[in-house]
């Protein structure tokens, strides 16, 4: 999944705000784009779409703190 | 011999183990020496602006080191300090600031942007931070400037310390007004009953503006030892807090069950050295006893305890948890602590005997002195029974619904507001949450009440399931059928991906009836 993809995801789905600009560095905990209840979200969703499971110990902060530590989460799972 | 200031231990171990580390974040660290300089600079600069005797000053940031600075640079300049929750949304946080008439709030510059949108009457001057749109502020570098010596500030232990606010249930948040002695006879129950050291690190996992924060800093600060104070994105992934444990020898810890349960479920707890922890405190909602089994099976070396007491009176009563021999008998609260007392109360204000359920109502040092600025509700909150001196005494009920077994213990069976009628038949909505969770399938419940068609009300719930099990909504029904009369079995039950949370970590089960009511419009 592209940077593009996940931030228009939570800005849409997460957010319900298409029109919310995500920035690739900006931190999702911090500025409350992001909850316990979204993260798990987002995460069932990643799996949805890319085909595979992310296990507890990967769900953490340094893989979900940026949409784009998140895309590069991602790469190393394909 | 220590007073009963907050700040008192601070200087005191300033002196006598001056480079000892009073603060942890991030790895890095403030010794208690900095702590009570840094913590001085402040109440200078406070006092300079035109701080009053027992003025409140709000602290509105996000956990770090400063936040420990503030907390002790407001109490040394005599204030009275009122935490702000960071994430609540900006209404609130303009209504808490105008309630209690904050002129200064000490912040940080990630969250001065949300501070330009309160209305005029509620702009405070700013600590710690840059001033922008006509904020005035002092930095932390201008504040520095200040002289690093204590203050010269008449304060005794009967004033007030904090004003911490809750949710209230209809409307507004209440400040409950909590004085220096109410809060150190909290914390140094804590310290004695965990046996805190200097060389224990406790976790500072619960936000500031939840009580449990009382026991993080000012217990720890009783005993020379330090707080790791963990930042609140850490708190959102189970397995970055379960390693933050490990990476920041983190031997102490009070906080919520929805943290350990999530710990236990999504923690990867298998993969990390967890040796350093030694004692795991919580409350603030019934642990379901097979998680707290299953938990403890994991941590066979750790010790447990269910601690009880409102946000009104601390500490109030606490059991340690040896074993958990069954999944249908709720852990007990214990007995209580030694600085309070538990008065079980029938509807008619008369003491209720041993196994009859009753309000709980607490006598302790640790009671608040009243709700802010709320006379209507003082009324109602205290009971006032004779003494034998010209004081009555003072209790606060608890709107919790307890009794005593035969062994002394007491038992928490649900929130007065909590027993509802439905359709003619009394119902304790905790016991129906209980039923659900025994399903080997079910990792969280939260049963409540939505108005039905014949001017009764229906009961509903929401559940979780554990990672990969698999149940349906009739599975759980039926199982919860074998526990409870046919009366108390939700009529629906929702099988839900996680519960909604208010920001102190508990289940919303105010949003869930909404939601539901919503959705039957």
């Amino acid at each position: 999944m592209t940077i593009e993809d996940i931030s228009t995801y939570i800005a849409t789905e997460i957010l319900g705000d298409p029109s919310r600009v995500i920035g690739p560095d900006d931190d999702l905990l911090l500025t409350e784009m992001l909850d316990s209840l979204s993260v798990m979200r987002l995460v069932a969703h990643l799996e949805t779409v890319g085909g595979t499971v992310i296990p507890p110990e990967d769900v953490t902060l340094e893989h979900f703190q940026t949409v784009r530590l998140v895309s590069e989460y991602l790469a190393t799972r394909s | 011999m220590l007073d009963f200031l907050i700040h008192s231990p601070v200087e005191h171990f300033a002196r006598e183990t001056p480079e000892h580390p009073a603060l942890r974040f991030k790895g890095t660290e403030m010794s208690y020496a900095d702590l009570d300089r840094e913590s001085n600079r402040l109440a200078h600069a406070l006092l300079d602006a035109g701080l009053e005797s027992h003025e409140r000053v709000g602290i509105y940031m996000h956990k770090s080191l400063e936040l420990g600075v503030a907390i002790y640079g407001i109490l040394k300049a005599g204030g009275v300090f009122v935490p702000l929750d960071p994430f609540a949304p900006v209404a609130r946080t303009g209504f808490m600031i105008e309630d209690c008439r904050i002129r200064f709030l000490v912040t940080s510059d990630a969250m001065t942007s949300k501070l330009t949108d309160l209305p005029d009457v509620a702009r405070p001057s700013l600590f710690g931070a840059s001033g922008r749109d006509g904020l005035v502020a002092k930095t932390w570098e201008e504040i520095r400037d200040f002289p690093d010596a204590s203050p010269e500030v008449e304060l005794i232990d009967q004033d007030l310390g904090y004003i911490m606010y809750t949710s209230g249930s209809t409307g507004h948040p209440k400040g409950m007004m909590h004085t220096h002695h109410g809060s150190v006879s909290y914390a140094r129950w804590g310290a004695l009953h965990v046996g805190l050291r200097p060389d224990d690190r406790v976790a500072s996992h619960a936000p500031l503006h939840f009580d449990l924060s009382i026991f993080d800093f000012f217990s720890t600060v009783q005993s020379g030892a330090t707080v790791v104070l963990v930042p609140e994105p850490v708190t959102k992934f189970p397995a970055s807090w379960t390693g933050y444990v490990e990476s920041e020898g983190i031997s102490v810890v009070f906080t919520v069950p929805y943290t350990l349960i999530e710990m236990l479920h999504r923690g990867a707890m298998e993969r990390f050295d967890l040796s350093s922890l030694r004692w795991v405190l919580f409350g603030g909602e019934p642990f379901p006893p097979k998680h707290l089994r299953e938990l403890m099976a994991e941590l066979p070396e750790v010790r447990f305890t269910n601690v009880y007491g409102p946000a009104e009176a601390p500490s109030c009563t606490c059991f340690d948890v040896l074993e958990i021999t069954s999944d249908d008998e709720p852990i007990p609260i214990g007995i209580a602590s030694r600085n309070s007392e538990a008065l079980i109360l029938d509807e008619n204000d008369a003491e209720c005997p041993v196994g009859e359920a009753g309000e709980l109502c607490i006598r302790s040092s640790t009671l608040m002195k009243g709700y802010w600025n709320r006379p209507e509700l003082n009324e109602r909150v205290f009971f006032f029974r004779d003494s034998d001196g010209p004081f009555p005494h003072v209790y606060y009920r608890t709107g919790d619904v307890v009794l005593r077994h035969e062994d002394g213990l007491l038992r928490f069976l649900g929130r007065k507001d909590r027993m509802v009628k439905t359709r003619g038949h009394r119902v304790e909505l905790d016991e129906v949450e209980l039923a659900l969770t025994a399903h080997d399938a079910v990792s969280e419940a939260a049963a409540f009440t939505v108005p039905d068609t014949s001017g009764s009300r229906g009961i509903l719930a929401a559940v979780t399931l554990h990672p990969n099990r698999e149940a349906t909504d009739a599975d759980i029904r039926q199982a919860a059928k074998e526990r409870l009369p046919g009366y108390a079995v939700p009529e629906e039950i929702r099988i839900m991906d996680d519960l909604p949370r208010t920001s102190s970590g508990k289940i919303d089960r105010n949003r869930l009836a909404t939601d539901a009511e919503r959705r039957a419009e």
